[in-house]
């Protein structure tokens, strides 16, 4: 336990990575801000449509759905359909009358704000439902065609989707834009090639690996203790990135409606899940730390290999920069952890694999599969040093 | 003179730099292989066609090629017509027990089909006749892959990136790593000469390095798709569609590979200025790849990196000529801008600003590295702890 207290003083308790980790932060934040300005409908700034927009949805439409609420929209938005899409009408005169202060942007608002999603929400149940129904029938046939794998997967999709509604509505446009924003994740990654590279290369940089082989503990605690400490060390800064992006959205966007459900996004409309907004919010953020574990592997991988810290740098940006590369441009999903780092893609779709016969959820696959390309990095690290260890007793035997 | 070839032989062989350079440079030409999203597949696929069509209207749109263009519209429109026709008299006559011989159906359509054939490739064509009607002063007719998969992107060209890093960033942090620095600056020509001598050095080979690489880009896809009528303006290609810039297509690489040039450049200058600043290969390359790649990759709007004070916009290069883009969804409230033309002045104040920031660099890095007060404070230091022992 010491000795891990002591790697962690030595390679991760430093100025200047507390200096970055506080740059990076207010680098993160602005970003999230540039973001905001580039892609928001309705904020949490004082303009015309925000205010407008929030108050109705705080006064009046927030919460369960009910017919009241239906028809009370409806009311305020037929008129306004009729005039602006319907008859093209409409004055472009400013109005106090109106919400926002002018008709078209009160249609605009209603229509993006209101009518969309809880049509959206409204309906998803009879969607979903249909997708029950549809794997329902499919049953019977591959019963009688004696397909046990798709008869399974069936039964299955049957039971995800069956009970599926969204009860109530609450403006979701926070989560939509969360869950798409990546760039914390490359910053976690600059920062953990920053501080791991020379986890394993520092010690032979100032030659402190021949020592370390001689030490009681030097072998096999050192390196348990390495690695360890490093992947203490990408998880403390993941959860502080993450956090800060929860709270800088929250804040940007407006926090609202923690418990409804993930699929009341319609990106997430056929998603495998059925979590509530902040269960994804935390799954989605230890599946991208399991990811982000993986690569750290990667690189104390290659820290272990080299000598001096140029090339392992150099390599484990470029494996970065590779994985990014083969997950965007070809269909392989498993053993690449950019995968769990952008994890949107992977719980869009309910795909099963084909185990023994059993469905197994794709994600879950995946996330098992990285996990093991992580573990033979880890074991190939750990083999690399013993190798290293045994070279340098026989260099000093001699 | 010798010292200088000293300094290569430090980096071409115990730097392995002659290892890199052969390596990157074959990196480069995999990437080009596997990057090069500019190419119209359709177009590819019936170039023999497209060729034919444009053959006969290259070049400005005159009143001769947009009738060429109308009345092969319409005979494909009037074969396919009469194609269908033929058709159904020929199944009536089934139907009535007049079979036409099928030869003579064959002969009968046989011009018809032909005319046929070659619709794709006159689609694309009339789809390329669309986007110059609007605006026929600057746009021509040409083939576009060439130009597109040359100019129409803004990539970072990360082989080169790379290259930079490893060729550069270890000219100074290996003798700050290997305590040189000492014995170096108590050397006759280890100071100002020393500093000017790498930085000099480090200017040649990434002036070499950059002209290669737009050279090797120039040559592939000349090779690949050909480069012909570079002297026709850069609007002819849709990605420059509502550029302000009075240029050819030609000119505009030339262009693109002189900022390319100067970008890399302030590149090279930054990775030294951080490694005699921070004398420590993990922090100069951290630094230096974050300058690039945060504002990169972080940025949603595309247009301001090229109005930051840093080399990322010139190593990018082709945003320079892009024109104001306006994007408008049902989704959004507003019409959003997805870019928005870089001035001319804009410009200048970008290239001399950066020009300033980099002589500063210079001058503060040959300043720092020669600094005696350090080198005093380390020998103190140094006997301080002997006297401890």
């Amino acid at each position: 336990m010491k000795i891990l207290i002591y790697e962690i003083r030595k390679n991760f308790i430093k100025p200047y990575l507390f200096v970055i980790l506080c740059l990076l932060t207010v680098i993160n934040t602005v970003t999230i801000y540039d973001y905001y300005k580039e892609n928001h409908v309705f904020s949490t700034e004082k303009t015309n449509r925000s205010i407008a927009f929030w108050n109705l949805y705080e006064g009046k439409f927030k919460g369960r759905i009910t017919n009241e609420k239906i028809n009370a929209l409806m009311e305020i938005y037929t008129p306004l359909y009729q005039l602006c899409a319907v008859e093209r009408t409409f004055s472009t005169e400013y109005d106090p009358e109106t919400y926002t202060g002018y008709t078209f942007g009160d249609y605009r608002m209603l229509d993006l704000g209101f009518v969309r999603p809880m049509e959206y929400s409204y309906m998803y149940r009879s969607q979903a439902l249909e997708i029950a129904d549809k794997a329902k029938e499919n049953l019977e046939f591959f019963r009688t065609a004696g397909n046990v794998y798709q008869y399974r997967s069936n039964l299955k999709i049957a039971s995800l989707f069956g009970g599926r509604q969204i009860t109530d509505f609450y403006h979701t446009e926070m989560y939509e834009n969360l869950f798409r924003y990546d760039f914390s994740s490359f910053l976690i990654l600059l920062m953990s090639i920053l501080a791991l590279v020379p986890v394993f290369v520092a010690e032979k940089e100032t030659e402190m690996d021949l020592i370390l082989s001689t030490s009681k503990k030097g072998g096999k605690e050192t390196v348990n203790a390495k690695i360890l400490s490093s992947f203490l060390y990408v998880i403390v800064i993941s959860v502080w990135f993450y956090m800060v992006d929860f709270l800088a959205f929250s804040y940007f966007y407006g926090l609202t409606g923690l418990n409804n459900q993930l699929y009341a996004l319609k990106d997430f409309m056929l998603t495998p899940l059925n979590v509530k907004m902040w269960g994804f919010i935390l799954l989605s953020a230890a599946v991208k730390i399991i990811g982000l574990l993986a690569v750290s592997s990667i690189i104390l991988f290659l820290s272990s290999i080299f000598r001096r810290a140029l090339l392992p740098y150099i390599l484990s940006l470029g494996t970065v920069f590779l994985l990014m590369l083969v997950n965007e441009f070809t269909k392989v999903k498993f053993i690449n952890p950019i995968e769990l780092i952008a994890n949107r893609e992977m719980f869009k779709n309910t795909d099963f694999i084909n185990i023994l016969g059993f469905p197994v959820h794709e994600f879950i696959v995946v996330i098992l599969s990285v996990m093991l390309f992580a573990v033979a990095f880890v074991l190939a690290t750990k083999m690399i040093i013993k190798k290293n260890a045994c070279l340098s007793k026989v260099k000093e035997s001699k | 003179m010798r010292d200088f070839s000293f300094e290569i032989k430090k980096v071409l062989i115990y730097q392995k730099g002659a290892w890199f350079i052969p390596l990157l440079i074959l990196l480069k030409i995999l990437s080009l292989a596997i990057l090069d999203d500019g190419a119209d597949l359709s177009l590819e696929a019936n170039k023999g066609d497209y060729i034919f069509y444009l053959e006969q209207v290259k070049g400005p749109m005159t009143e001769e090629t947009e009738s060429f263009l109308r009345e092969e519209s319409e005979k494909i429109a009037s074969a396919k017509g009469k194609l269908e026709n033929l058709y159904s008299d020929y199944y009536d006559g089934v139907l009535y027990n007049q079979v036409m011989p099928e030869e003579e159906l064959d002969s009968l359509s046989k011009p018809f089909e032909e005319q046929i054939e070659k619709e794709k490739g006159f689609q694309l064509i009339y789809d390329q006749y669309m986007y110059v009607r609007e605006n026929p002063d600057n746009r021509y007719f040409l083939y576009t892959n060439g130009w597109n998969a040359l100019l129409a992107h803004e990539r970072l060209d990360l082989s080169m990136f790379f290259l930079l890093l490893l060729l550069i960033a270890p000219m100074f942090c290996n003798e700050y790593e290997s305590k040189m620095d000492i014995i170096l600056l108590s050397s006759k020509k280890g100071r100002v000469t020393l500093v000017l001598k790498k930085i000099l050095l480090a200017f040649g080979m990434v002036a070499l390095l950059s002209l290669l690489f737009s050279l090797l880009e120039y040559t592939y896809f000349n090779f690949q798709y050909g480069l012909s009528d570079g002297h026709y303006p850069i609007q002819s290609l849709e990605y420059f569609y509502s550029s302000l810039q009075n240029v050819s297509l030609f000119e505009a690489f030339i262009r693109v590979s002189v900022y390319k040039l100067f970008g890399y450049l302030c590149f090279s200058v930054l990775i030294m200025f951080v490694s005699v600043c921070t004398k420590k290969t993990v922090l100069t390359l951290f630094i230096s790849t974050a300058s690039i790649l945060l504002p990169y990759f972080g940025l949603t709007a595309r247009w301001i990196q090229y109005l930051l004070p840093l080399p990322l916009g010139f190593m990018l290069g082709s945003g320079f000529f892009r024109g104001d883009e306006i994007a408008d969804s049902t989704d959004a409230i507003e019409p959003k801008a997805v870019f928005r033309a870089i001035a001319d002045t804009q410009f200048t104040i970008i290239v001399v600003l950066l020009i300033l920031i980099a002589l500063t660099m210079i001058l503060l890095m040959t300043k720092k590295y020669i600094n005696f007060q350090s080198i005093r404070r380390e020998i103190q230091s140094i006997r301080r702890k002997a006297g401890e022992k």
